[in-house]
């Protein structure tokens, strides 16, 4: 059968060179050829394979992500892949697995946390994967709240061990991946108390499985926590459950890094600063808005193609009828999520940056923007990957009704996204840390501190709280300056809108409760601006590439006025902007959308996703959507025999009315 | 017995001679809670918004554009209108309901619920401000209800759900204690 590209007449229509917005996209041309080589690996195995994940059982499923991790962790050996490649060849495996906590927070709990001595033992043995490691911290009553971890570790001065204990039923750990049926060890965060004291939770290493048959050791209570969302997604993922009677471990398992116990029981805070996990918070958080991006950029390819494809009214005389993607409706759902997608990238590359700087600052003894750091990441991490899961969704929609086939690849990625709005800190939570924050900073404008970082914009409080926007021309909304400052006097003076209410409450935490909805709008729009911000720096930078920078710019201001629109309540409250700039700025978004039109195909060939990666019929590289629709239904098992199972018991005595009669 | 259709007539008939519903400056919490106010400003909102529309649409059409492509270009005060057009009959279908109610505590409940509806919308809604039917200040002072309704309806949150009269087997042990659905001598 001849190969035929159905959207060939979309790629042609680029207006620049995709080859190059490949690179952007990736980062650099060797994160693009790292990107690309594992890529085409994992697509070209045929162990990878995963188009019948929806139909497998729980234990075929678990079993196939056994096999996929194992074949996985052999190529990475035998090809001698780095560290890099090894972590991309197993994003595009695509199959939540152990390896993911193992390598992901197991491995650099050790690495944070254990002391040189510690590090050695026990990272030879992870990193040959002699052990298997997951990371077991929260627990049935607590996630968000970790101080109120009910694990306890109990040092025993007499045989110098800690004894862990599950005190009580909501103390369980629940969650944890790899947990349920394949680490050997763990990472767990217990109160540790010594000497008749509790001194807070702390992280301990211990081994719950024999390393020669693998069953539980005595006291220790193991398992699988159940079903999750979704065909397949997590589903592949041993979450479990686990609780301790009494189980003993010796002393130096207990990561002792930043504090120790000594063989008399005496808690020893060590010279090591404990500012120093500060770093791992925003390598994490950095991570995760980035996998938001690529997520977001996948539910963004299968959409953006499959509007290409797909025909919807608009007939004329017996014509054919229009491609809903030129639908302004259209448009105007999916091109913001476009924006989203390289906006998140762009931050995400931005936070690259952060980390190397907080490290190098922590290392320099230097604290003095860790707290900046950490609103800042928290609050993006948050926004990113809420805007990521409703935009997914979103993109189901736009498929209209085949959207909802598992074959379009978009319900699972739903469900196997969203749990990134929980994890590593629940996205509210963030949001109030973030406003937490920002109360702090404007407390302190006036007193001659100056606000640096992401917050520096408040420095300029006197202009932001006076000025208005001079946008007077459509065109006037393509100006970085006048966007940025539209966006900086939002949420200037939405955060001291919240710091003058909080005023007038005698009682700080009084008020912060009272104005928690407020105060999270106030979070929101200050990681937006930051968003922003960042994007235009990435636009008005040098990129190299035919047409590439002027396709960036595009989506740029389609991000910036698309939230302007969005949250236009928050502008015109804040005077910010008036409503006829409102006018010119929807007028400009306008322009903007049938400015992207013709290169939005070739902008999401630009992520370079493989078919086999991307999982979706409706997103297919060529278009040939509807023969590979029916070819996925005629695998269904349900069209395994043409008479389905139970219709001998059930439907026919129906049909010829010959019931009998039911014996109760 | 003839059913009551569930639109009534009120909402189909729009009266042409009926003034434009004036708001007050001042908008206290009294105000606020008032149907009239609530059903004056939804009105407001619809009836402009109809008219930005058909004015929008007919001089697109005067520049030539075809009426098929005119509300294509027209498609956010669209969905505007449809969206304002959608709150308010419901409005008035709770407040239909509400009005049959015998006075007492269910009505007093439903009258908190109805108007926790009538304000969150109002306050997501961005055209109430772009269009000029309410003020900055009245927009905090709308805020401000909604915060101030959620602490009253707070107490009647479980026994408002529990109105539903779901059968527990319908529902997930998430519903209940989901600490102790989850421990391990259920698993």
């Amino acid at each position: 059968m001849e190969r035929v590209d159905h959207l060939a007449d979309e790629r042609n229509k680029a207006e620049f060179n995709v080859d190059d917005m490949k690179i952007v996209w990736a980062g650099s041309r060797h994160a693009f050829d790292v990107s690309n080589r594992m890529s085409r690996l994992v697509a070209n195995d045929p162990v990878f394979e995963k188009s019948k994940r929806a139909v497998m059982s729980r234990k075929e499923l678990f079993k196939n992500t056994l096999r996929k991790s194992v074949h996985a962790w052999k190529l990475i050996n035998e090809l001698r892949l780095s560290d890099e490649e090894g972590l991309k060849l197993r994003s595009f495996m695509d199959q939540p697995g152990f390896l993911d906590l193992h390598w992901g927070m197991f491995v650099p709990a050790i690495k944070g946390q254990g002391t040189e001595q510690q590090q050695q033992k026990w990272l030879s043995l992870a990193t040959k994967m002699q052990i298997i490691g997951c990371y077991a911290q929260t627990e049935l009553g607590h996630g968000s709240n970790v101080q109120g971890l009910e694990t306890t570790a109990t040092f025993d001065p007499k045989t110098d061990q800690f004894i862990i204990h599950s005190p009580t039923q909501t103390s369980s750990k629940w969650w944890p991946g790899g947990l349920g049926k394949v680490s050997t060890h763990a990472v767990i965060y217990a109160r540790l108390i010594t000497n008749g004291k509790d001194h807070g939770v702390h992280g301990f290493i211990v081994q719950l499985r024999s390393l020669d048959d693998h069953s539980p050791l005595p006291g220790i209570t193991v398992g699988d926590i159940g079903m999750k969302f979704g065909n397949g997604a997590y589903n592949s993922m041993d979450n479990g459950f686990l609780m301790f009677d009494h189980f003993r471990i010796p002393r130096d398992q207990m990561l002792m890094r930043l504090s120790k116990v000594t063989r008399e029981g005496k808690y020893v805070a060590s010279d090591v600063p404990r500012q120093l996990v500060y770093g791992t918070m925003v390598y994490v958080r950095q991570s995760i808005v980035s996998n938001a991006s690529t997520a977001l950029a996948r539910a963004v390819c299968i959409a953006t193609r499959y509007s290409a494809v797909r025909r919807q009214f608009g007939s004329h005389d017996g014509g054919i009828e229009t491609q809903v993607i030129n639908y302004k409706t259209q448009q105007n759902r999916l091109f913001p999520l476009l924006a989203s997608a390289y906006a998140f990238r762009f931050v995400g590359e931005w936070l690259k940056w952060l980390y190397t700087d907080v490290t190098k600052r922590l290392e320099a003894s230097d604290f003095a923007t860790l707290p900046e750091a950490h609103a800042c990441t928290a609050g993006l991490k948050s926004m990113t990957t809420s805007a990521t899961s409703d935009g997914i969704e979103e993109c189901r929609k736009l498929c209209g009704g085949h959207g909802y086939l598992w074959c379009s690849g978009l319900p699972e990625l739903f469900a196997v996204y969203v749990p990134a709005c929980t994890y590593e800190g629940d996205n509210v939570v963030l949001q109030l840390q973030v406003a937490r924050f920002l109360m702090k900073t404007v407390s302190q404008l006036g007193s001659g501190k100056a606000p640096s970082g992401t917050t520096a914009y408040m420095g300029r409080a006197k202009h932001l709280l006076q000025c208005s926007s001079g946008v007077r021309n459509a065109r006037d909304w393509l100006n970085p300056g006048m966007v940025l400052e539209a966006f900086e006097a939002r949420a200037l003076r939405m955060a001291v809108t919240c710091a003058n209410n909080l005023s007038k409450f005698e009682n700080q935490e009084q008020g912060f409760s009272e104005l928690l909805a407020d105060l999270v709008e106030a979070a929101t729009a200050h990681c937006q601006l930051i968003v922003v911000s960042k994007f235009i720096a990435k636009v008005e930078g040098d990129i190299e590439g035919k047409g590439v920078k002027k396709q960036l710019k595009n989506l740029c201001y389609i991000y910036a006025l698309y939230l302007l629109h969005k949250h236009l309540g928050d502008f015109l409250s804040t005077n910010s902007v008036t409503p006829e700039q409102a006018s010119l700025a929807n007028q400009q978004l306008r322009s903007l959308y049938s400015q992207v039109r013709p290169n939005a195909v070739a902008l999401v060939d630009a992520f370079d996703y493989t078919d086999q990666y991307l999982g979706s019929v409706l997103g297919r590289y060529d278009g040939n959507v509807y023969p590979k629709l029916f070819e996925e239904a005629l695998k269904d098992p349900l069209n395994d025999s043409v008479v389905p199972d139970g219709y001998r018991e059930y439907i026919r005595p129906l049909i010829k009315q010959r019931f009998r009669s039911a014996k109760l | 017995m003839t059913k009551e259709p569930i639109y009534s007539p009120r909402m189909l008939h729009r009266d042409p001679d009926s003034p434009r519903p004036v708001l007050p400056t001042q908008l206290t919490s009294s105000t606020l809670r008032c149907s009239q106010f609530q059903t004056n400003v939804f009105c407001l909102r619809e009836r402009d918004l109809l008219e930005r529309f058909t004015s929008e649409v007919a001089q697109l059409q005067g520049r030539g554009e075809s009426r098929e492509f005119s509300f294509l270009l027209s498609h956010q005060l669209a969905e505007d209108l449809g969206k304002a057009f959608t709150e308010k009959a419901m409005l008035q279908t709770i407040l239909d309901a509400e009005a049959k109610l015998p006075t007492g505590s269910v009505k007093d409940v439903l009258g908190l619920v109805r108007s926790m509806y009538a304000l969150i919308s109002l306050e997501e809604d961005p055209s109430l401000l772009r269009y000029g039917y309410l003020s900055q200040d009245n927009v905090g002072d709308v805020r401000r209800e909604v915060s101030k309704l959620c602490g009253e309806l707070r107490p009647h949150a479980l026994a408002l759900v529990t109105s539903f009269g779901i059968p527990d087997s319908f529902l997930s042990p998430i519903a209940f204690n989901w600490v102790e659905a989850n421990t391990w001598s259920s698993v």
